[in-house]
């Protein structure tokens, strides 16, 4: 009786893990909800229940003497980081077909975790580069191309800065919008480009909330209302703070007599 | 169509981003340049913009799952990185900043636009998966 609900909570601290994992680095609510019963399941609690929304996980089981044991945890931190995704996907089929054991599991869980992310210069430079393909795609000729290079890496190192010193989501974006539309405006004054918009836009593809609120229609189609409404909401708050950090400088620098 | 190779880079770009691994990139990014050819292919054809979202989506969509199942990878790690080049969020942020601007009826008008595009790529994509989920219950009762 003793070990069996000692197992229970090893199982539960398993399948909670690595649900945390799954949805604090962009994975799906029906994959974090499938991955943990998967888990649940493949160590032989079959009367499992699992609940996830984008800021919560609870997970629910009832051992063979019908006593329920549930946990419930916060998620606080998204980011979006597939290769652990996929990772833990991998490890929840594995542990379905029986062939991982509880100790294994851990170890692996605790592995995937600490998987290195690529480094800083290699996320500055694929920033760059995505920031001159979408100067290109909106239109931009070869000078959008190569200050888009420049803004784009500069951004995303002001981002990974400001989330090192965790300024909170809302703060992070709204700087990141102001830095966006200060690097077009520094170009467009200084006489290097003829419009503003190409660059800054190009440069706030990479925080601008597309993905989170397709996203969101795709829960919401699917079913999961909770998490379609929550997703939107963070999506428009991304937004609204991206754009003000555009807004609020833009008319700092019309009102110095700059613009 | 020099912006389909360039939805490709930024697609790879993205991929770096978000972390998907070394060996899965490649595929990533053919995709998110799969997605804007058939994106671009329907908008010249004098479709209107989300109806244009909706092909791509299908498309991306199927290919990922054909390329999950080759790399034994989810799919949404070759389908999350390859709608970033079609996916509105730039419309997303117009409506906001028109909103701060006070322009109303342009804010609408990109609320809609961003509403309909997001809704038509969800749409493609909800659609070829539950098409996949019956497609290999099928096909494994066949076995």
């Amino acid at each position: 009786m003793e070990a069996a609900s000692h197992k229970i909570g090893e199982i539960m601290d398993i399948a909670c893990r690595a649900g945390k994992i799954t949805l604090e680095n962009g994975g799906e609510i029906y994959r974090v909800e499938e991955t943990m019963l998967y888990i649940c399941r493949g160590f032989g609690m079959k009367d499992s229940e699992c609940y996830a929304t984008p800021t919560s996980i609870i997970v629910s089981i009832s051992d063979t003497m019908g006593e329920v044991h549930t946990r419930m945890i916060r998620i606080s931190s998204r980011g979006i980081n597939l290769r652990k995704v996929e990772a833990v996907n991998v490890l929840s089929r594995e542990i379905m077909s029986s062939s991982v054991s509880i100790t294994e599991a851990k170890t692996r869980l605790t592995k995937i975790n600490n998987t290195p992310a690529y480094p800083l210069w290699l996320t500055t430079l694929a920033a760059g580069t995505a920031t001159s393909a979408f100067t290109i795609i909106f239109g931009g000729g070869l000078v959008h191309f190569l200050f888009g290079l420049i803004v784009g890496a500069v951004l995303n190192l002001a981002i990974a800065l400001l989330n090192r010193i965790e300024l909170g989501y809302f703060t992070t974006n709204l700087f990141g919008g102001a830095i966006a539309a200060f690097g077009g405006w520094l170009l467009y004054f200084s006489g290097s480009i003829t419009n503003w918009w190409i660059i800054t836009f190009a440069a706030l593809m990479q925080l601008v909330p597309g993905l989170l609120f397709t996203n969101a229609l795709r829960d919401m189609v699917a079913g999961d209302f909770v998490s379609g409404i929550s997703r939107g909401g963070e999506a428009f708050s991304i937004a609204a703070a991206l754009a003000g950090g555009v807004a609020i400088t833009l008319m700092i620098l019309t009102r110095l007599g700059l613009g | 169509m020099k912006n389909v190779l360039f939805a490709a880079i930024a697609a790879t770009s993205f991929g770096i981003l978000f972390n998907v691994q070394r060996r899965n990139l490649l595929f990533a990014g053919i995709n998110g340049g799969l997605g804007y050819l058939f994106y671009s292919i329907t908008v010249a054809k004098g479709f209107e913009s989300y109806v244009g979202m909706l092909t791509a989506s299908i498309a991306m969509s199927v290919f990922a799952e054909i390329v999950a199942r080759l790399r034994k990878a989810p799919a949404s790690v070759f389908l999350a990185v390859a709608l970033i080049p079609v996916v509105p969020g730039g419309a997303m942020f117009r409506f906001v900043l028109s909103l701060l601007e006070g322009d109303y009826e342009l804010a609408f008008t990109y609320g809609i636009q961003t509403t309909l595009e997001a809704g038509a790529l969800a749409i493609g994509i909800i659609v070829v998966s539950s098409f996949t989920k019956v497609l290999i219950r099928k096909f494994k009762q066949g076995n």
